[in-house]
């Protein structure tokens, strides 16, 4: 167990807190003690404990001259924060390519929103953009007569609902 | 097994899917970094055309298939394919970088084909005489039996206690989300009604396994290493394979049958199983001092008990109802969509589902044989897919096949925002399997906790009254005191080794 364990004891605790708060709101059923909100607030205080207990010891070992803060800096040593901070950007953007995905979805049509999204992933990970365009045109192709035309689910058409077969 | 089940399994139809899922889930798993979980789920939505009987024995093949081939890209790159075959990764590599790839992979198949067949006959002699004692069990027993799962998966994690606890316990939040069992109020929706109905299970997993696997992927830069040259003729290994798993017979015995027991603990998976195996192994063994670098006796170990384990894990499944892995709970998922609920009667009311289960399962492990060696042989171009080409056919399966499971958006955003969970959990170090185990039971333990509360008019005593409900309490509670004894003694264990090293570092 590392320093890095502060922040998601810190995080566990204060959501636990957070679900206790919602789940004592909740109505108890008629005539008993509890209802609905009796398991949320077990699982929210299970998620304190274990996050106080993280924070305990994560604080214990930070009060001596600790090996892990050595070890984490040689880390540091080998992967310059340059990459660091790349890897961060990729991550970033590949969380933004699928939530643009949901966003998109239903109004500019499953095969609108699959080739930018599939082909911004594809250069995210490195693939030139003839290459990108390429799979996820037959990508998108195959996804369609696997999913709608095989299997009947329902991909939404959105802007090319006029061109829909 | 009836006549009728024998003609359905060897209809064409069915032949046909077995093969594709065969073929299939050798693929994924041999693909590093896309596990036998994902391709479970990432199936989930073709299941949805066929009939149940066919589902069952599609999960079959293609769970069987991948945990073996999980041991391809491990041999070849030293990178597990599935975290099935991360317990004599090290002993694989070493043996193909000696030139031995082929003849490691064949025994590691020929194994694993053996204890996939041992495995589903031991469960097939042991579940029905389980089934028998299941079927009085009430309220109170099945919440125990949730509770012990919960706590097993807690126990068998590799993870730190306190993190592998806080895993499970974000696993039952996430399945209070949805309308409550008992008297139908909302929770944690934020008046999102297409949250009602609870995270739905097959997104839930997509976005814990296959985007988090994705997010991984997108945020180490690392090339893969190029794969070891194969240096060995076919049938030279196949020679090789067979005499050397004569001459580990017996540990290949033992591994099948401890495989397929910790299997069938709700909560413990094929992972498990071939840990803790190999760490038997290595006891047991006359030669311990060459595990870890290249010693072939591990791989047996570990190889059979991981594919004995995927039948174990049936056992809590078709018995109790309650999923042993993660993949069980896939399957049980499927079974209620198609109105069918497992538990100790389903071997009364549908036996033609536990039948086709048996059947599925040794045809597979038949199967497996030939288009193993297909792979094995063809194995060096397979682990050479870029991920720049993977991951974005990944990315837009799981997205579609997410959508497909509801029809609405929402699975898109219950991806992603699993996705960013369990990516953050796995960099942190805390373990994932708790957490799916929570959303799976989370729903099966509030509601018999509920309807015992309710008999028992909040006597919590009640939950002992039965004499097996009482058995399986004090099993439950055991379990914790171990765990609570683990926990001090990690934090022990920690400050020891802080206060011996700490001086000795200083000079550095």
């Amino acid at each position: 167990m590392t320093r890095t364990d502060l922040f998601p004891g810190l995080l566990l605790v204060l959501f636990g807190a957070l679900v206790f708060w919602r789940a004592s709101t909740f109505p108890s059923m008629a005539g008993l003690p509890y209802g609905p909100g009796l398991f949320p607030s077990i699982a929210a205080v299970g998620l304190m404990v274990c996050g106080v207990l993280l924070l305990i010891s994560t604080l214990l070992i930070r009060q001596r001259p600790t090996p892990a803060s050595t070890s984490a800096q040689s880390e540091e040593d080998q992967n310059p924060p340059m990459h660091h901070r790349r890897a961060g950007i990729r991550l970033a953007l590949l969380v933004l390519i699928v939530a643009g995905f949901g966003l998109a979805l239903e109004p500019l049509g499953f095969h609108l929103t699959s080739l930018l999204a599939i082909t911004a992933t594809a250069l995210l990970f490195g693939l030139n953009l003839p290459r990108a365009l390429c799979l996820s045109v037959s990508l998108i192709f195959g996804v369609h007569l696997l999913f709608y035309s095989l299997m009947n689910v329902p991909l939404p058409w959105g802007v090319l609902t006029p061109l829909a077969w | 097994m009836d006549i009728d089940t024998l003609l359905r399994l060897f209809s064409p139809q069915s032949l046909t899917v077995l093969a594709l899922c065969t073929l299939y889930g050798t693929l994924v798993g041999a693909m590093p970094g896309l596990t036998a979980t994902m391709a479970v789920a990432l199936l989930v939505p073709f299941t949805y055309v066929m009939d149940p009987l066919m589902a069952i024995s599609a999960i079959v093949a293609t769970t069987t298939t991948a945990i073996f081939a999980g041991d391809i890209p491990g041999a070849l790159l030293r990178i597990p394919g599935t975290p099935a075959s991360a317990a004599y990764v090290e002993d694989a590599f070493q043996l193909s970088s000696a030139g031995k790839s082929r003849s490691t992979l064949l025994i590691s198949l020929l194994a694993a084909s053996i204890g996939g067949i041992v495995g589903v006959v031991l469960l097939a002699l042991i579940a029905p005489q389980l089934a028998r004692v299941a079927i009085g069990f009430s309220s109170h027993e099945v919440f125990w039996l949730a509770t012990l799962g919960l706590s097993c998966a807690v126990m068998t994690s590799n993870a730190s206690v306190i993190k592998s606890f806080a895993s499970l316990f974000i696993g039952l939040f996430i399945a209070c989300i949805g309308i409550d069992v008992a008297v139908g109020h909302p929770r944690f929706t934020f008046g999102w009604y297409e949250l009602f109905d609870g995270v739905s299970f097959i997104p839930a997993i997509i976005g814990l396994f296959a985007l988090s696997e994705i997010m991984r992927a997108a945020s180490s830069g690392k090339r893969q290493p190029p794969p070891i040259e194969v240096r060995e003729t076919l049938p030279q290994a196949c020679r090789e394979a067979i005499a050397t798993l004569a001459r580990y017979r017996r540990n290949v015995a033992r591994s099948s049958v401890a495989g397929t027991l910790i299997g069938a603990l709700p909560g413990a998976g094929a992972d498990i199983a071939a840990w803790i195996c190999y760490a038997f192994s290595k006891r047991f063994s006359r030669q311990p001092e060459r595990y870890g670098k290249g010693h072939i006796e591990g791989i047996v170990d570990g190889g059979s008990a991981n594919n004995a384990a995927i039948g174990g894990a049936w056992t809590p499944a078709l018995v109790f109802g309650i999923p042993g892995d993660s993949v069980t709970a896939i399957a049980i998922g499927i079974l209620l969509l198609n109105g069918l609920s497992p538990g100790p009667r389903i071997f009364t009311d549908n036996p033609e589902i536990v039948h086709t289960l048996y059947g599925a399962f040794a045809l597979t492990n038949l199967l497996m044989i030939p288009v193993g060696i297909a792979v094995i042989a063809l194995s060096s171009r397979i682990v050479r897919v870029p991920r720049r080409v993977l991951m974005p056919i990944v990315l837009l399966f799981s997205l579609v096949g997410a959508y497909a499971i509801t029809n609405s958006v929402v699975a898109v955003w219950i991806v992603l925002a699993l996705g960013i969970l369990g990516h953050a959990m796995e960099a942190t170090g805390f373990p994932l399997a708790p957490a799916i185990l929570g959303i799976v039971l989370g729903g099966i333990v509030e509601e018999n906790f509920m309807t015992s509360m309710i008999k028992s008019q909040g006597d919590l005593l009640a939950f002992f009254e039965r004499p097996w409900a009482a058995a399986l309490g004090v099993l439950t509670l055991m379990v914790w005191t171990v765990l609570l004894c683990r926990a001090l003694y990690e934090g022990y264990k920690r400050q020891r080794a802080l206060s011996f090293n700490a001086p000795k570092r200083e000079p550095r």
